[in-house]
């Protein structure tokens, strides 16, 4: 029961977020387009201030980018199209993540290997801890007492454990 | 008194230099009053990189603008709480004070210890004093803030505005007491390898910093999302600005020590692992003072730009390269002999924990540092902002919610899936029922999914709590709150544990409703007229000029109702000072418990005739900073001191582990 819903969380998670993309376009009230406004000036950026998204930049410049925005929603372009235009107008220092080309691709690439990797090494030691051998305790011990004159911290731990618990 | 200050920072290399020889000299070779030599210059270390800092602070309260650093960050009409949060506004100034706090710690490690640990202390001091002398170094050599101007200046430049906020001046120095506070964790664990006592001894000292520290990340995190939400005027709180990155990622790295450490306690596994998850909580806590200070991001926080960089990386590549080469000598030593025993046991679920935090710092480390890699690789300065960390980090917090709420559930040692589902069956019906109903008001979208997740987490925490209070209830016969106060009481570090995970889950209900249903509308208003936004309207009634000292501020009145309730009189305004000529919007906000009215006053036009206003209404925002106060709570409930009782709490006789 948790593997499924687990999975079916997560494959709903990823559904949706393609559906919101993907929604068609109709007549918008003004507060769709209000929302689909805020959506697509989080993810660019002011051409001119750095890391300044085109929802909060003050510029007149911006204020013309939104204008024009707007206009092309109530046109019924779609957020794709949108976006598409000015990158190719201001290139892509305008967009607000990395495009998924070229090798700003690497950007997206990478955690996804790392998360991937992570899983594998994760699988490996979760197996080799499942069919470890118990290490006998003796031969380790002595080989610790040998290389260090203190006591082998097994046996400090133990210690220690103990007398807490007689307090 | 500039020139003593300057002084007293070669004095304290000169301690920290001579309190590292001593305590490993001493320690090596067997002469207990050298390193009873090297403690005491621990503590001349730190006396004299308070006094550099005490001077620093003196020289501001003076307005002694002789000084440059006291002239670049303050002003004669700066009040006094500015003028002492100016100490750490700038390059230098920070750097001194990062060196301070670590001083004061080391003051602290010292006195705990005076009289335990003997064999790993002279390690751990030696470490923190090479972290100081570094520190007070870069002070000394490259970023000096006693520098003397040739002229005396008749007022300062005065500080950045943004900056002039109250969650500013204490934003910055509780996230830099837990920056710093990482370096402790860190120097017990070089202890513990270097002296070759690598049991629980150093696990048990470094949980306890590390809780600290992390206290203090949290609180220095949260602390930023307020500013930015007051100051920064765009209605949100968090931007994956690579500074605030800086401060989340060793939040992350602390988190996943915190658990992963438990694993140690009970089990005696993962001691290797626990030592690389102490390195990274100090290598990325280094990273983020380097990201901040190099200024290498340009960013919102990058007030400055100095050649630091080099001398960073350097530092962080020698220390991490000991503490690797300790940490391989000791390999063999360290490999736990304990078999695990089933692959649904609470051990696999913290390391589930940890491979998903991992993942997430990884992600948001890899996030911050693109651009620098684009910019050297292929000469393009991409920008990776807030949709890149939203697509690749939200699917797993998901997940790690979503662990938050089955770990509880499983248990040590021999678990079955069978049991887990049992335990599992009732939280599980119970988050679904409600989520159907949310689904049936209405409720859909990641949002739905989101919330079920929380819920489901959620009624895992409550079925905790009952279960562990029925016992007593049961035993005792003491009614219920009773019961449940003792249950807490009588183990504080689960129950604390426990109530910091609800603290997150309040976080987590603030910051799904504050995105996905935030309202936002811009307009511009004559006096008199009104736009809706919601159930909010807001109505343009006035604009007046005021003059202050230090800036001129324009003030608009604005009257907002609720449906048609009158919720009084707002003031959004603008500042500008008039050292910097800077504009700096005041946002004016309504709080509430189930949403914030935000008011930014965007311009005016003919002396305040029409004004543009942009407002925002943020859903369940005060649950952000509720959930905080939550999970601060729970800290001091899972930590707080209580002597000799404390060895009463989780640990159950289980003697050593399974041979």
């Amino acid at each position: 029961m948790r593997k499924v819903s687990l999975t079916a969380v997560l494959l709903l998670l990823l559904a949706l977020a393609g559906a919101a993309v993907a929604t068609a376009q109709g007549g918008l009230s003004n507060d769709e387009i209000d929302r689909r406004m805020r959506a697509i000036t989080d993810r660019l950026n002011c051409p001119l201030c750095q890391n300044t998204t085109l929802t909060e930049c003050p510029l007149q410049v911006c204020d013309e980018m939104r204008d024009l925005i707007r206009q092309k929603l109530i046109a019924g372009e779609n957020e794709d199209q949108i976006r598409a235009y000015f990158v190719e107008r201001y290139g892509d220092r305008v967009l607000n993540e990395p495009p998924k080309q070229g090798f700003a691709l690497l950007g997206w690439v990478m955690p996804l290997v790392g998360i991937m990797v992570g899983v594998v090494l994760l699988g490996l030691v979760l197996r080799a801890m499942l069919h470890r051998e118990p290490k006998q305790s003796a031969p380790r011990a002595a080989t610790v007492a040998a290389t260090s004159p203190e006591l082998p911290s097994e046996y400090v731990d133990r210690l220690e454990r103990d007398l807490r618990q007689m307090e | 008194m500039a020139d003593i200050g300057y002084l007293c920072i070669w004095l304290a290399i000169a301690s920290a230099v001579f309190a590292i020889a001593a305590n490993l000299l001493g320690v090596r070779r067997r002469y207990p009053e050298l390193v009873a030599s090297g403690e005491q210059a621990v503590v001349a270390a730190a006396g004299l990189t308070s006094l550099a800092a005490g001077f620093l602070v003196l020289l501001f309260l003076m307005q002694d603008y002789q000084v440059n650093y006291v002239a670049a960050h303050s002003s004669r009409a700066m009040p006094l709480l500015f003028r002492l949060s100016a100490l750490w506004s700038g390059q230098e100034g920070s750097l001194l004070f990062w060196a301070w706090i670590l001083s004061l710690y080391s003051l602290v490690v010292v006195y705990f210890n005076r009289n335990q640990h003997r064999a790993i202390m002279p390690y751990t001091l030696a470490t923190l004093m090479t972290v100081l002398a570094f520190f007070l170094s870069l002070v000394a050599l490259i970023e000096n803030p006693f520098k003397m101007l040739d002229f005396v200046p008749q007022d300062g430049n005065g500080l950045n505005p943004l900056l002039q906020h109250w969650a500013m001046a204490i934003h910055p120095p509780m996230l830099y007491i837990g920056f710093v506070g990482t370096t402790v964790p860190f120097a017990f664990a070089m202890g513990a390898l270097a002296a070759n006592r690598t049991g629980s001894e150093w696990v048990q000292l470094a949980r306890r910093w590390a809780l600290l520290v992390w206290t203090f990340l949290t609180i220095g995190i949260m602390l930023g999302g307020a500013w930015a939400y007051m100051e920064l005027g765009w209605g949100g709180y968090w931007g994956w600005d690579p500074v605030e990155n800086a401060s989340f990622l060793p939040w992350l790295a602390g988190t996943a020590f915190v658990h992963s450490i438990i694993v140690q306690e009970r089990r005696g596994m993962l001691k290797i692992w626990n030592f690389i998850l102490v390195g990274l909580f100090f290598g990325l806590a280094i990273f983020g003072t380097f990201l901040t200070r190099s200024g290498v991001v340009s960013s919102v926080h990058s007030f400055a730009q100095s050649p630091l960089g080099p001398y960073f990386v350097g530092f962080i590549t020698f220390i991490m390269l000991v503490f690797l080469g300790l940490l391989i000598m000791r390999w063999e030593e360290l490999r736990s002999p304990n078999k695990l025993e089933s692959p649904v046991s609470r051990e696999t679920a913290f390391l589930m924990n940890n491979l998903v935090l991992l993942a997430i710092i990884f992600a948001v480390f890899w996030g911050t540092i693109f651009p620098m890699i684009s910019e050297i690789v292929v000469g393009d300065k991409i920008t990776v902002g807030p949709p890149y960390f939203n697509q690749i980090t939200i699917p797993l917090f998901g997940a790690l919610l979503v662990l938050m709420g089955i770990a509880p559930m499983t248990s040590w040692g021999r678990a079955t899936l069978s049991k887990l589902v049992r335990n599992l069956a009732l939280p599980f019906i119970a988050s679904g029922v409600i989520t159907l109903v949310l689904f049936l008001l209405g409720l859909h979208g990641p949002a739905l999914i989101a919330y079920a997740i929380i819920l489901f987490v959620l009624a895992v925490h409550v079925d905790e709590f009952y279960s562990g209070s029925r016992v007593y209830h049961a035993a005792t016969g003491a009614n219920w709150p009773k019961s449940l106060v003792a249950t807490v009481r009588r183990n504080r570090r689960r129950y604390g544990g426990y109530i910091v995970h609800l603290g997150i889950l309040v976080i987590a209900i603030g910051v799904v409703a504050s995105n996905v249903f935030q309202l936002e509308r811009q307009a511009t208003l004559k006096k008199g007229e009104t736009m809706t936004v919601g159930d909010f309207s807001v109505q343009y009634q006035d604009m007046q000029g005021l003059a202050f000292p230090d800036r001129d501020v324009t003030v608009a009145l604005v009257r907002a109702s609720q449906n048609g309730r009158d919720l009084g009189l707002l003031m959004p305004s603008q500042d500008l000072y008039r050292a910097t000529n800077q504009p700096q919007t005041e946002v004016a906000i309504r709080r509430s418990p189930t949403e914030d009215l935000y008011i930014v006053l965007g311009g005016w036009e003919a002396k305040g005739d029409t004004a543009t206003f942009k407002v925002f209404v943020n859903p369940l925002v005060s649950w952000v900073w509720g959930g905080g106060l939550v999970v601060v709570l729970g800290i001091l409930v899972a930590a707080w001191p209580d002597g000799r009782r404390r060895t009463s709490t989780v640990r159950i006789p289980e003697a050593v582990p399974a041979k």
